[in-house]
């Protein structure tokens, strides 16, 4: 057993996990945050995806012990006092979101992709969200939202 | 002015972008146990003994002695829910280990032995009807077959002036829903077990679950959650038996959730399929004559094989009128991973064939390929290619001339650029279960004392968007606004058996069914329920409704590495009137983008009668680097029949897709021979003294 301590969605969190638990269990499991999505357990479809220290990473490849002195953000995590984010926003209205087991991973990665490039080419969006898989969608709705998310946040500015 | 037409957003869309939304996995209750499943090594052997160790507390094993009914409901009950004699394939079910916790369920499953005898295996369909081949059944490996003659084709190819003859290897494909299959069930405070699922029938499991314990139905509920994707592949049994059974001898909770790499190996799949087929065409471009046929792999069991089978066939010669076709078939059991229903449930595989003649003979008659597609288009009232009629609406012929006004084909004609190349293809799906196979839905409206409104049905969302279209329908017939109307779906509970959410029926059926009952509701009662049958085809037709689509591909090969970047693709879909312009084009993006990766990237091979495709790691679905930029535009051709005009169209996207992009690459390697799937890279290098010039 291992004692973390971090912050999750901007709250202190201490707990106890087993040696070899991953990020994505125990957010989930220990946590109850089941926001975040386990797709694969292996690295490839990025449904897991969270921020740490507001880096995108697939939590089902992280130990948790990772988190320990460190920052994590989930999806529960993006609505600032009851507003959607913008991105969850555009999600809904593009149509981006169809099972939606994709979505949570999907819109950390492009929360991601915006914090550190304000005006991404639509190549530019395709490479930040290739690590997240999507069944439903074709992708082209999620990439046009991601586009409008850009565009009026650098209106906006 | 109504709901019904706008891109309303979709209800549930909230809850899934906050992570609220409760997939199966996401439930979880005190005392719950672990499902994990004790499966086969071998693709074929016998079974000798089963032998359970010494259980530790709250360890359970379950087998086949303590099933009532040993198999699962389908159409040919061949499938056991535990193998208990013999096993037909790699990772076949031979028991299920519970535990508290899922690393002691695995351990708990290994340690159950079981003594195989390997008997020799059907590992290439070609040979599952040789003599000397190993036979799965007493019977032997011809699971079903599948024949009709129109006309006479034999004798009509010798007059016609163009003949042309192709063979295709199509692959398996996995479904790919982001949300392995899962289960979660528990004992309820009324006594009744609980089960929640990833699925797409729950009565369908109910059922199942049912017999096999013979307990009475009133005894299960069955409840979908929210579902991750599906695509035919939750369409039966994946987990819920497994823990239904263990709830029911242990009265715990219990949770059984397949990992990607089950998901990938032993989920349903599409059928892989050899394809033959023949046809020929006038001098001015019609087609005289066809002839087709397919071999299916079934795996292991029929599953849904045989009404895929009888789709495949009927959609083998596409949206074109031939009065003469000879069409043959036959599902074949090999030593794989049981196929069943997934979105085209057929057609895709033999689409490939009459649209790349099309393409052809086009080029060959002097034609452009959308002149070919509207001289043989078919039209309402005329005859398909097993007899009987087209009755219902068909807008093909609108949807080809709409093709003609794209800035797509405007480029592809006039202005083509360097080194692209460009691909059309047509294809049609029909919507509902097909002749013989009970198809009505049952709804029931409840208004509510705020006067809002709360409609049942048994049908699912499992993200095609259902629930949001549904709710868009109740809300115009009932004349109030899209926020007063709550779906309740996917329950046991409240309402008749619907079916299978599948067969891109749910809009169409159900559609109809809340209009019945919404008169009702008009007509001044509270509480309304209404049944609506989906009509059935006349003459020796299967389905007698479809949808239609015309796609265009625009794409670049590297003939160094022979990697295909698609680049842009349009498509043109008719469905009647559309009730959501945004969820539709959401449906054609997807099926378009899960058949691009059926063209380019997936398949799952076997050898030695083991999946060597594993994971998302090898199994490659296109990501949003490998999609194309994608156009939807609609013609709306409304059926006289629909809820407001509609058909249904889910699985439509997904079936020109393949023959449009082999056309394209074809037309920038000439002398690549494209006949199977996924495109072979090695087939598309540049040759150089006879030996590839690169390898990857
Ligand atoms: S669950 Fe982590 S990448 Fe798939
Ligand atoms: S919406 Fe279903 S996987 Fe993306």
């Amino acid at each position: 057993m291992r004692k973390i301590n971090c912050i999750v969605n901007s709250k202190p969190v201490s707990l106890e996990v087993e040696d070899g638990r991953t990020l994505v269990d125990m957010l989930r499991q220990d946590l109850g945050l089941t926001g975040t999505k386990k797709g694969c357990g292996t690295g490839d479809c990025g449904a897991c995806t969270v921020l740490l220290d507001g880096v995108s990473v697939n939590s089902c490849i992280c130990l948790a012990a990772l988190a320990d002195g460190h920052e994590i953000t989930t999806i529960e995590g993006l609505q600032k006092d009851g507003k959607l984010s913008d991105i969850q926003q555009a999600f809904i209205d593009h149509g981006a979101v169809q099972c939606g087991f994709c979505s949570p991973g999907m819109i950390m990665s492009a929360e991601y992709l915006l914090e550190n490039n304000p005006d991404p080419s639509d190549e530019e969006i395709r490479r930040a969200l290739s690590g997240n898989l999507c069944r439903c969608t074709g992708y082209q709705q999620i990439v046009d939202a991601v586009r409008d998310v850009a565009a009026s946040r650098r209106q906006a500015d | 002015m109504g709901v019904v037409g706008t891109g309303q957003a979709r209800s549930d869309a909230f809850d899934k972008v906050t992570g609220r939304a409760l997939y199966t996995d996401d439930y979880s209750m005190a005392g719950q146990l672990y499902a994990v499943l004790v499966r086969s090594p071998y693709p074929h052997a016998l079974i000798e003994s089963i032998t359970v160790p010494p259980l530790g507390p709250d360890c359970f094993v379950f087998t086949a002695a303590d099933l009532k009914n040993n198999y699962i409901p389908c159409i040919f009950n061949d499938q056991p829910v535990f193998a208990s004699d013999k096993v037909r394939h790699h990772g076949e079910p031979v028991a299920v280990a519970a535990a508290p916790t899922l690393e002691g369920a695995h351990a708990l499953a290994e340690s159950v032995q079981v003594v195989y005898r390997p008997l020799g295996i059907v590992d290439d369909m070609l040979h599952a009807l040789d003599d000397d081949a190993p036979k799965l059944f007493e019977k032997g490996n011809l699971c079903t077959e599948f024949h009709s003659l129109k006309g006479d084709p034999e004798a009509e190819f010798g007059a016609c002036a163009l003949v042309l003859e192709h063979s295709y290897d199509m692959p398996v494909q996995a479904h790919g829903f982001l949300e392995p299959e899962a289960a979660f069930s528990y004992i309820g405070d009324d006594g009744r077990l609980v089960l929640i699922s990833s699925t797409q029938n729950s009565f369908g499991d109910r059922f199942t679950v049912c017999n096999a314990l013979g307990l009475d139905l009133q005894s299960v509920v069955s409840t979908a959650a929210t579902v991750g994707g599906a695509f035919g592949g939750k369409d039966g049994n994946t987990t819920q038996i497994y823990a239904a059974i263990v709830t029911h001898f242990t009265r715990r909770p219990v949770r059984c959730v397949f990992t990607r790499q089950e998901n990938i190996r032993w989920g349903m799949k599409r059928h892989a399929a050899r394809v033959d087929a023949r046809a020929g065409f006038s001098s001015d471009g019609h087609l005289i004559a066809f002839s087709g046929h397919i071999r299916f792999d079934t795996g292991a069991y029929a599953m849904l094989g045989p009404s895929v089978l009888r789709l495949g066939m009927e959609h083998m010669c596409g949206p074109y009128f031939v009065p003469n076709v000879k069409l043959d078939g036959e599902l074949v059991y090999t030593n794989h991973a049981p196929a069943s229903a997934m979105r085209g449930f057929g057609a895709p595989q033999g689409a490939i064939a009459i649209e790349s003649f099309m393409n052809e003979a086009a080029g060959k008659l002097g034609l452009s390929v959308l002149e070919i597609r509207k001289i043989n288009a078919i039209r309402t009232g005329c005859a398909g290619p097993m007899g009987g009629e087209f009755e219902h609406s068909i807008g093909f012929a609108q949807a080809l001339s709409a093709f003609e006004k794209t800035a797509f084909w405007d480029e592809m004609k006039n202005r083509p650029l360097k080194g692209v190349g460009y691909g059309v293809a047509a294809g049609m799906m029909s919507s509902g279960l097909g002749k013989h196979v009970p198809d009505s839905c049952h709804v029931s409206i409840d208004r509510q004392s705020d006067g809002s409104f709360v409609v049942s049905t048994s049908l699912i969302d499992m993200g095609q968007g259902s629930a949001t279209a549904l709710a868009q329908i109740a809300a115009d017939c009932l004349g109030v606004g899209f926020g007063q109307i709550r779906m309740r779906m996917g329950c046991t509970e409240g309402t008749g058996d619907s079916g299978s959410t599948a067969a891109s029926r749910s809009t169409f059926v159900c559609g109809n069914a809340i209009a019945l009952a919404a008169k009702k509701i008009l007509g001044g009662e509270n509480h309304a329920e209404a049944r609506f049958d989906f009509p059935e085809a006349g003459g020796e037709a299967v389905h007698t409704m479809f949808a239609f689509i015309v796609q265009g591909v625009k794409l670049s090969v590297d003939r160094a590495d022979g990697s295909v970047r698609l680049l842009d693709m349009v498509s043109i879909t008719d469905t009647g009137r559309v009730i959501n312009p945004t969820l539709l084009d959401g449906q054609v993006f997807g099926g378009v983008v899960m058949s691009c990766g059926y063209t380019l990237s997936e398949s799952i091979r076997y050898r030695d009668g083991k999946s060597r495709e594993t994971d998302f790691g090898n199994y490659t679905i296109p990501t949003s680097l490998d999609a194309p930029a994608l156009e939807n535009h609609i013609v709306e051709v409304p059926e006289a029949c629909g809820p407001f005009g509609a058909r249904g169209m889910a699985e439509c996207p997904t079936v020109a897709v393949a023959p449009a992009i082999v056309t394209a690459v074809r037309s920038l390697c000439p002398d690549a021979d494209i006949s199977s799937l996924p495109i072979d890279r090695y087939q598309l290098m540049e040759k150089k003294h006879g030996v590839c010039s690169s390898h990857t």
